[in-house]
C-alpha cells in the first residue's frame, strides 16, 4: 500500500476489514435470509387484503390428499406465501420506482392482442340480420354467469398522465348485439320505442390524433356505424360520436379511469334529447359539485406514478329535481339511495359510484316533480350511470337494468311496466365481448 | 419449486442452511441435503419423486453389478439394461406423446394419444444417472456402495431440475469429504446473489417484454387460437418483432445462466464445486465456440457419450459429418419433444459443418467483431426456430421482421416500448458480457496497492450481493402484483 500516505492506523484498519469481509458477508447475507424466514412466518404480519389492487389476497390452501398428490396444495402455498408477503405494498411501490429507471417516455402496458379489424364493413343490410326466433321458442336456461361476465383490461397505453384502453371490433359479436336490439324492437313493436346509444371509449375521443393514428386499435366510429346499419328501421340509433368529438377538448373522459365524466355523459344526453325531440334540461340548472380526487381503473392497472401525482377530479351535477331511487341488491334487498350521491368520503378508487347508485341488477327511479309522464327501461353497463341523472328529467319513471346481473327477462319487464321507451346504452368495449353480449341475449325475453 | 421464488429464498433455503450448519458431522449434513432435496422435488412433483427414487435405485444397483462383473459380458449387458431403463423412462415421460402423435399422423394409429405429464428435471437427472453408470462401466469411477449417496447425487436440489448436468466423478469425493471456508462461502453467496439478480431483475423482465410482443407460450399453445395468433403477429410492426426476439435472446441466456449461477453458488456455500456451465457464450466468434461456452455440461455430455463413442472425427470426413448430425439432432430433441427443437439442433449442425469445411478459416482471418456479429446473427435467428413450437408461427415472425406481412416498420406503441426500456436493454446486454466481472477484477487488482481502493473493494463485495438480494425481493414481490385484471364496466 504505497500510493498515498495513510496513517498506519488506517492501513491497519483496512487490512482488518479485508480479512473480515469473508465473515461479514455470510453473516449479513445469511442473516437477511434468516430474518426473512422469521418475518415471513409471523402470520399476523401478512396482509389479507390489498387496498391498491382491490382484492382479497391468496389464502392458505386447504389440505386434501388429492391436492397433495396433484401438486396443487404446494402450488397454493407458493401463491399464498408470495401474495401475502409481509410489507408487500411497500415493496411493490419500491419496485415501481425501480421500474421507472428502465427507460423513459409514455408507458405501454401490453399491446393490443386482438387482431384489429379496421376493415369494418361500412354498410350492413338489416335484412340479413336474423332477428332471432320470433316464434315463442322457449330458450334453454343457461347456468348463472354472474361473476363470469368480466372483461380483461390488460391492454392499456399510458400517455403522459392519461390512460387509454385498446379497443377491437368483433363482427360476429356486433351482429349478435344488433340482433338482440332488433329482437327487442320487434317484440315491443306498437308498444315501446327502442333506442340504441353506443358509447365510444376515450381512445377514439380524447387521444390526440397524432398519437392515435399510429396506435393499433379499431376505428370505433366505423364500428358504431356498422352496428347501427345492422339495426332494423324500428330502432332509433343515437349516434353520439360527433357530439363527443365536438367537445373532446373538454373534460369528457377521465384520464385514470375508463369511464366518461358527468360532463361527457351530458353531451350524450343532449344528443339523445335532440333525436327524441324533447327538451333537454340545460346544465346550468344543476349545481356543480366536486367529490374530490379520483384514481380509477387505469391507475389500478398500471400503478402509474404520473397519474398518482395528478389524479382525476370527480365532478358531479346535482339534479335540481326531487327523485326517489330504489335499487335491488343481488341478494334481493331493496335499498333507498340518492340519484347522485356524495362520494367525497369514499376510497379514492370508488368515486365513480356517485352516479345512479353504481352497478346493481335492478334500479327504479321516480321523478317526484312530475305528476305523470313517460316511462323508460334502460339496458346498460356502468357508462350509463353518469347519464341517467339527466334522463330522469324527461321521464316520470325510469327502470334501470344492468344486464350483467339482472336475471329476469327485460322485454317482459318493459311490457309489464308499460314502457314508452327502451334505451340501450352500451359502450364499444362491451359490444365486442362475447360473454357480455351472450349474457344480454340470454335475458332478452 | 424454483430458486427465484420467495418461498425458496425466504423459507426453504434459510431453513436448509440452518439445518446444514447445525448438523454435527458430514453424514448428518448429507442426510439434511437429501431430505431437503427430496422435499424440494416433491414440492413441484409430488408423484414423480418416486420416479426419481426408483431411477436412482435402479442405476445404483446396475452400477454395482457392472463393477462386480467388470470385464465380462454380464457387465456390458447390465450397462445396456441401465440405458434401456434410463432412456426408456425419459422416452415414456418426455417423448411418448410426441412419438405417438407423429405415428398417428403417418399411419393413423393409435386412435387416442395418451398425454403424459413431463416430470420436472427428468432430462437433467436422467442424464446425470446415465453418465454415472457409463463412467462406472468405463472404469472412470468406482461404483457407489451406498444407495442414498447415489440418490443424493441425482436429487441434490442445487442442480436436479435445471442443471448443470453434474458428472458423478466431479462430486463423488465431495459427497464423502468436503470442507468449506468463509472465503468459499462468501464466494458462493456472491455467485448466488448474482444469479438471483440476473433472474429476478433481468431475465423475468426480458421474458415479459418478449411475451408482450411475441405472445406468451401459454397463449401460443392453444391450438384453436392458431389463426388468431398468426393474425396478431402479422400485425406487429417489424421493429417490434426484432425487439421481441432480442429480448427473448437475452432472456434465454440470462434465465438459464442465472440458474447455473445459483446452483454453483449454493454448491460452493456447502463445499461442492460444480463445473461452469456458461462462459459468456454471446461473446463467441464461431458457432463451434458458442457451443463450447453455452450449456457446457450438455455439450460435453453429448461429446463424451455420443460423439466420441460414434467415432468422433477419427473415421473420415463423411463419418464426422454423420456423427455431428446425430449429435445435433439429439441435442435439439433434448430441449423438447417437438420438431422445431430438432430443426433448431440441425440448424446449428449446418453452420458447424460449414465452419468445419471452410468457414472457420475465413472467420479466423476476419476482424473479431465481424465473426462475433456472424455468431450473434446465427444464434438470433436460431432462437426464432426455438421459440415457436409451431413452425408456421415462427415463419410468420421471420417474414414480419422484413415487413413482408404488410405490417409496417414501427408504431407508436413499439417506439414507446423501446423508449420505456432503453436503459434496461443496455444493462441486460452488458450482463451478457464479462464487463462487470472484469471491472471487479480491475478493482481487486488495484486494491492490492491502494488502501482506499481496498476499502472500496470490501464495501463493494459486501454491498453488491446484499443490494441484489433486496432489489430481487422487491421485484419478486412486485411480480405477485396482480391488479384486478378482471373488472366490470
Amino acid at each position: 500500500m504505497k500510493k498515498r500516505k495513510h496513517s498506519k492506523k488506517y492501513i491497519k484498519a483496512v487490512r482488518k476489514s479485508v480479512r473480515l469481509y469473508k465473515v461479514i458477508l455470510p453473516c449479513v447475507f445469511v442473516g437477511m435470509l434468516v430474518l426473512g424466514l422469521f418475518v415471513s412466518t409471523l402470520i399476523p404480519l401478512r396482509p389479507s387484503f390489498s387496498e391498491n389492487e382491490k382484492r382479497e389476497l391468496a389464502k392458505f390452501p386447504s389440505f386434501s390428499f388429492s391436492s397433495l398428490f396433484d401438486g396443487s396444495f404446494f402450488r397454493g402455498i407458493d401463491t399464498w406465501f408470495s401474495d401475502t408477503f409481509p410489507f408487500r405494498e411497500a415493496m411493490i411501490s419500491a419496485n415501481e420506482k425501480l421500474e421507472n429507471l428502465r427507460g423513459f417516455g409514455d408507458r405501454i402496458y401490453g399491446l393490443n392482442n386482438e387482431a384489429v379489424n379496421n376493415n369494418i364493413p361500412s354498410q350492413g343490410d338489416p335484412g340479413e340480420v336474423p332477428t332471432e326466433s320470433t316464434t315463442e321458442e322457449k330458450e334453454p336456461t343457461v347456468p348463472d354467469q354472474l361473476g363470469e361476465v368480466i372483461q380483461k383490461l390488460s391492454n392499456v397505453v399510458v400517455i403522459g398522465k392519461a390512460g387509454y384502453e385498446y379497443c377491437s371490433f368483433n363482427q360476429s359479436v356486433a351482429d349478435k348485439y344488433a340482433s338482440v336490439v332488433n329482437k327487442t324492437a320487434l317484440k315491443l313493436s306498437g308498444k315501446a320505442k327502442v333506442f340504441s346509444m353506443l358509447v365510444p371509449t376515450s381512445i377514439d375521443i380524447t387521444m390526440s390524433d397524432s398519437v392515435r393514428k399510429d396506435i393499433n386499435t379499431c376505428d370505433q366510429k366505423a364500428g358504431m356505424e356498422y352496428i347501427y346499419s345492422r339495426m332494423s328501421s324500428s330502432v332509433t340509433p343515437v349516434n353520439i360520436y360527433k357530439a363527443l368529438r365536438m367537445h373532446r377538448d373538454e373534460y369528457v373522459y377521465f384520464r385514470t379511469d375508463h369511464h366518461w365524466t358527468a360532463l361527457g355523459a351530458y353531451y350524450a344526453y343532449e344528443e339523445f334529447a335532440k333525436i327524441k325531440q324533447v327538451k333537454a334540461i340545460t346544465l346550468d340548472k344543476f349545481e356543480k359539485k366536486s367529490f374530490g380526487e379520483f384514481l380509477g381503473s387505469f391507475y389500478t392497472n398500471t400503478n402509474s406514478s404520473a397519474m398518482k401525482k395528478d389524479p382525476d377530479t370527480l365532478e358531479a351535477y346535482m339534479p335540481p329535481y326531487k327523485t326517489k331511487l330504489q335499487f335491488t341488491q343481488p341478494d334481493g334487498k331493496v335499498i333507498d339511495w340518492y340519484l347522485v350521491n356524495d362520494t367525497s368520503s369514499y376510497p379514492i378508487s370508488q368515486k365513480y359510484s356517485a352516479f345512479t347508485a353504481a352497478d346493481n341488477p335492478y334500479t327504479t327511479i321516480e321523478n317526484l316533480e312530475r305528476e305523470k309522464g313517460k316511462t323508460c327501461v334502460i339496458i346498460k353497463e356502468s357508462f350509463a350511470n353518469a347519464l341517467i341523472p339527466y334522463l330522469v328529467y324527461n321521464y316520470k319513471k325510469v327502470f334501470v337494468i344492468d344486464y350483467r346481473y339482472y336475471k329476469q327477462g327485460f322485454i317482459s319487464l318493459a311490457e309489464d311496466v308499460n314502457a314508452d321507451d327502451v334505451i340501450f346504452i352500451n359502450n364499444m368495449s362491451a359490444v365486442r365481448s362475447e360473454s357480455l353480449i351472450d349474457r344480454m341475449s340470454s335475458i332478452a325475453v | 419449486m424454483v430458486f427465484s421464488n420467495l418461498f425458496f429464498v425466504y423459507f426453504f433455503f434459510p431453513l436448509n442452511l440452518i439445518c446444514y450448519y447445525f448438523a454435527k458431522d458430514l453424514k448428518t449434513k448429507n442426510l439434511v441435503m437429501l431430505i431437503f432435496s427430496l422435499f424440494f422435488y416433491a414440492w413441484g412433483e409430488p408423484k414423480f419423486v418416486f420416479l426419481l427414487v426408483f431411477e436412482s435405485f435402479a442405476d445404483w444397483l446396475l452400477a454395482l453389478g457392472i463393477e462386480k462383473f467388470r470385464g465380462t459380458k454380464k457387465s456390458k449387458l447390465l450397462l445396456i439394461c441401465a440405458c434401456v431403463v434410463d432412456l426408456g423412462l425419459i422416452g415414456i415421460f418426455k417423448y411418448l406423446t410426441f412419438i405417438l402423435t407423429n405415428l398417428k399422423a403417418v399411419t393413423g394409429i393409435p386412435e387416442t394419444i395418451v398425454k403424459v405429464a413431463l416430470p420436472i428435471g427428468i432430462s437433467f437427472y436422467t442424464f446425470q444417472l446415465l453418465s454415472y453408470v457409463i463412467d462406472v462401466y468405463r472404469g472412470e469411477t468406482e461404483a457407489q456402495k451406498k444407495f442414498w449417496h447415489v440418490l443424493l447425487y441425482a436429487s441434490l436440489f442445487h442442480q436436479c431440475i435445471a442443471g448443470p448436468i453434474v458428472r458423478y466423478s466431479d462430486v463423488c469425493n465431495e459427497i464423502e469429504n468436503r470442507k468449506t471456508s468463509p472465503t468459499e462461502i462468501s464466494k458462493g453467496i456472491s455467485r448466488f446473489a448474482t444469479g438471483l439478480g440476473k433472474k429476478a431483475l433481468l431475465a423475468n423482465v426480458c421474458g415479459s417484454l418478449a411475451d408482450t410482443v411475441l405472445l406468451s407460450d401459454s397463449a401460443l399453445s392453444v391450438a384453436a387460437d392458431l389463426q388468431k395468433n398468426i393474425a396478431v403477429l402479422e400485425s406487429r410492426p417489424a421493429l417490434g418483432l426484432w425487439l421481441g426476439m432480442l429480448f427473448y435472446m437475452l432472456q434465454i441466456y440470462l434465465d438459464f445462466s442465472a440458474y447455473s449461477d445459483m446452483a454453483i453458488g449454493m454448491g460452493q456455500m456447502i463445499g461442492f464445486h460444480y463445473k461452469e456451465n456458461f462462459n459468456y457464450p454471446y461473446c463467441s466468434k464461431s458457432v463451434g465456440e458458442f457451443w463450447r461456452r453455452w450449456h457446457i455440461s450438455l455439450g460435453s455430455f453429448f461429446r463424451d457419450y455420443v460423439y466420441i463413442p460414434l467415432g468422433g472425427n477419427r473415421k473420415g470426413p463423411g463419418r464426422t459429418i454423420f456423427n455431428t448430425f446425430i449429435v445435433w439432432a439429439l441435442t435439439g430433441l433434448w430441449h423438447g419433444a417437438s420438431w422445431n427443437f430438432v430443426l433448431w439442433g440441425l440448424y446449428f449442425f449446418v453452420f458447424l459443418t460449414m465452419e468445419r469445411l471452410f468457414l472457420l478459416e475465413k472467420l479466423k482471418k476476419a476482424p473479431s467483431w465481424v465473426s462475433n456479429i456472424y455468431l450473434l446473427v446465427v444464434t438470433y435467428f436460431g432462437w426464432i426456430i426455438f421459440r415457436f413450437q409451431n413452425v408456421s408461427v415462427g415463419f410468420t415472425v421471420f417474414k414480419g421482421m422484413f415487413g413482408l406481412c404488410g405490417n409496417g416498420f414501427s408504431s407508436y406503441e413499439i417506439n414507446a416500448l423501446l423508449k420505456n426500456n432503453l436503459v434496461f436493454l443496455l444493462v441486460a446486454c452488458l450482463a451478457c458480457t464479462p464487463v462487470m466481472k472484469n471491472l471487479g477484477r480491475l478493482i481487486a487488482r488495484r486494491a492490492r496497492h491502494d488502501a482506499d481502493t481496498a476499502l472500496f473493494n470490501v464495501v463493494r463485495k459486501i454491498a453488491v450481493p446484499v443490494l441484489l438480494l433486496i432489489l430481487s425481493t422487491f421485484s419478486l414481490v412486485g411480480d405477485s402484483y396482480n391488479p384486478f385484471l378482471y373488472f366490470q364496466f
